[in-house]
């Protein structure tokens, strides 16, 4: 009986999806995506586009294998553009009102009365959501190994891990979106607080990114700016022990002991080591005050659901570390090319530390933490939809 | 909810201290007791707002009652594998536009645990027997109301339930419908099924309906078959040429048989309301008797005083009129005001 029940909920989910059209929509614009990256590829010059080729300075087969290229689109626009935004929010639109008409009144009364509980009702439904946007993301994925496969002769399994941590990244949303549904039993009302919400999380993570580059960049410059006066310290007591050497009468300057000079003589002598250690201060009061708001915004994005970090998570599947380094190289020589020497050291360690540092967070703070949350909303909403009279 | 009961083979529904109080304290049943005898056509009826689709939610486990004891099928209410083996049709249902007829049946169909054969099997047959057959591949969303409840009535016979609730079912359905619809009531009694109907349509319950309830402001006000609920008002009225002197009214009532005021003040004592043994109304005497040989005694004495006797004819009243009176404060004389909770009023109601 279980069988035939959820059968039955799944064959009338997509029933209705298909009804809506969207469904199909969005498989066509997933196609077209995928024949986009069909056309796409990478060669010695540049980026190809069919039979064109754009050439875009660092970005060719020099810097960037073919796999790596494939691989990166994928990840980051197939993905981080995609599969995370535009799907996801047709995803949103076309499932929004799964909970909302399903109870809607007249509907639900018809499905209550059947020998089925609440909870499995409820959660089933919940279900139909969530494949959908597997079937999506499967279409898309399974359509993107082959295309890569076929244009740069890589059969990249890891692909595949796009499935999960795409599901994973809508159920964070979707979950709210049926919490609302079933308290307001409005598809509008639905999608609009999930919008908020998903762009509270923007916000959130755009906080995050935004305290930990500008902190990180701080320490760098402070560490940096520590290092240089260190050097000029020594620089300038070389410089004024020279000096003082010079100033002895010829015989005596190669057997006089020169007495090292006090750091106030080596400050006295280079102006540049006092400006140098007001700006280290200054950066690392900056990095102290941006500590404990880094602190609060990792704390609250502890309990809600990490959007950012779990796209980023294929990323640390499809592309290794030693990839991610040459990677930053590269960036690191593009920088050099527009940039001072010094403010290019700086900036690429930085951003270097501060990839690093997200790449550092752990799977289950990433995934962990996010799925607590989604189980959460899940179990409030299952349990609202079995206490409420309809 | 509290209820355990052991499995009574006569009742398809025992209730007792049924009682729901939604948000705001407004209480919609206050102790409603009812038993529907297996087999029957049981009608309950009641003003808007009296709680009866609340009743009947409580038992389709749709509405958590505040309390309840009971039994449906033998089984407590509330317990959800009961309803593999009831059929349920909601007023104001409303089907998802996407399905066809047949998808609707075979969806439903499938949620009540109905194998995949079976189902196809008896779409077809509950298509034909509602009259939908050539609507089977049509959308939902291009029916008429009428087509909907036709619908609706087949979905709740998809799993071949052994009780059969039925919320408002003729509600919007033309006459030839209502009367289709009244057969399939009685095709459904015949085979032994039991049938819970909650209805407006009183003319309609009257016909099919072995018992029927009447609810008013969250309590049952009488329940019984109708001859039972009708016996306290039947009459006999006759009607004369001329007008009689009042005062011949209390000769009239003291050749009436004793047991006549005895059963009048029976009902008073119950609290029932009833009305005098004999009253005259301009050329009417309305005799509160159903008995013919109550009757005589008061023909033979109107003969003996020269009256000349136009007709004599039995009265009963009508389920409208048992409504009527169910549904009118009779310190006022006026319809109690539709709504769910009333600060006064009887508790539970006759078997």
């Amino acid at each position: 009986m279980i069988l035939t029940q959820t059968t039955a909920i799944f064959l009338d989910a997509y029933r209705e999806l298909n009804a809506k059209k969207l469904f199909w929509i969005t498989m066509l614009l997933s196609g077209l995506v995928v024949a986009f990256f069909a056309l796409l590829g990478i060669n010695e010059r540049g980026v190809s586009i069919a039979t064109y080729t754009m050439e875009i300075p660092g970005v060719n087969t020099s810097f960037v294998s073919q796999e790596g290229f494939y691989k990166t689109l994928f990840s980051s626009f197939g993905v981080g553009i995609w599969l995370t935004w535009i799907a996801t929010i047709l995803g949103l639109v076309s499932t929004a009102p799964l909970i909302p008409d399903f109870v809607a009144s007249g509907s639900v009364e018809l499905t209550l009365s059947k020998p089925i509980s609440r909870a499995r009702i409820f959660l089933t439904k919940l279900l139909t959501g969530l494949l959908f946007m597997a079937l999506q993301v499967s279409v898309f994925t399974g359509a993107s190994f082959l295309v890569i496969g076929l244009r740069a002769g890589v059969w990249e399994l890891g692909l595949f891990w796009a499935i999960p941590i795409v599901v994973a990244f809508f159920s964070y949303l979707y979950c709210v979106c049926a919490l609302v549904g079933l308290l307001t039993r409005s598809t509008i009302a639905a999608l609009l607080v999930t919008i908020l919400f998903w762009f509270f999380l923007f916000l959130l993570n755009a906080g995050d990114g935004a305290l930990l580059a500008i902190k990180t960049q701080a320490e760098v410059e402070a560490e940096r700016g520590s290092a240089r006066v260190e050097r000029m310290v020594q620089g300038t007591s070389r410089e004024l022990v020279a000096l003082r050497r010079s100033q002895l009468p010829e015989d005596e300057r190669e057997t006089a002991e020169i007495p090292e000079p006090t750091l106030e003589e080596i400050e006295a002598g280079n102006l540049r080591i006092t400006q140098t250690r007001e700006e280290v201060a200054r950066n690392e009061r900056l990095a102290r005050s941006l500590a404990p708001w880094h602190r609060g915004v990792l704390i609250a994005k502890t309990a809600l659901p990490k959007t950012s970090e779990t796209t980023e998570f294929l990323n640390r599947v499809l592309i290794s570390q030693a990839e991610l380094d040459q990677a930053m190289d590269n960036q690191a020589k593009a920088i050099q090319e527009r940039m001072s020497e010094r403010d290019t050291g700086a900036e690429a360690e930085a951003q270097r530390r501060t990839q690093q540092a997200v790449r550092d967070r752990s799977t289950f703070w990433v995934l962990g933490t996010s799925l607590t949350f989604v189980f959460v909303v899940t179990a409030f909403a299952t349990w609202r939809f079995t206490r409420r009279d309809f | 909810m509290v209820a355990t009961s052991k499995p009574d083979s006569d009742n398809a529904i025992d209730i007792r201290d049924a009682a729901k109080t939604y948000k705001g304290k407004v209480q919609a049943l206050r102790g409603i007791e009812m038993r529907v005898h297996r087999g029957e056509v049981f009608g309950l009826l009641g003003p808007n707002g009296a709680g009866k689709s609340t009743l009947v939610k409580i038992l389709m486990t749709v509405i958590r009652p505040t309390r309840v004891e009971g039994t449906v099928l033998g089984r407590r209410v509330g317990e959800k594998s009961t309803l593999a083996n009831v059929g349920y049709l909601p007023e104001h249902h409303k089907f998802p536009d996407y399905l066809t007829g047949g998808q609707a049946l075979d969806y439903y169909g499938a949620l009540a645990g109905v194998p995949r054969a079976a189902r196809q099997k008896r779409s077809a047959e509950l298509l034909e027997l509602v009259g939908m057959t050539d609507w089977r591949k049509k959308k939902v969303g291009g029916y008429s109301k009428g087509m909907r409840q036709r619908l609706g009535i087949a979905q709740a016979l998809m799993n071949d339930p052994d009780l059969v609730l039925l919320d408002e079912p003729t509600d919007g359905v033309d006459p030839v419908g209502r009367r289709d619809i009244r057969n399939v009531l009685t095709e459904l009694k015949s085979r032994g099924k039991t049938v819970f109907v909650n209805s407006h349509l009183l003319s309609e319950l009257e016909m099919v309906c072995d018992r029927v309830a009447i609810l008013v402001q969250g309590v049952v006000a009488s329940q019984g078959t109708i001859d039972e609920l009708t016996t306290q008002d039947r009459r006999y009225d006759i009607e004369l040429t001329d007008a009689i002197p009042p005062d011949a009214v209390a000769r009239l009532r003291a050749v009436l048989p004793a047991d006549v005021e005895d059963r009048l003040a029976e009902a008073k004592h119950k609290g029932l309301p009833a009305p005098e043994a004999i009253v005259l109304e301009g050329r009417t005497l309305r005799v509160a008797t159903s008995q013919a040989d109550d009757v005589q005694a008061v023909l033979r004495e109107l003969l003996q005083r020269g009256a000349v006797i136009a007709s004599v004819r039995p009265v009963r009243p009508s389920l409208e009129d048992l409504f009527m009176r169910a549904v009118t404060d009779p310190a006022t004389g006026e319809a109690f005001k539709p709504g769910a909770s009333r600060e006064t009023g009887k508790k539970g109601g006759a078997q």
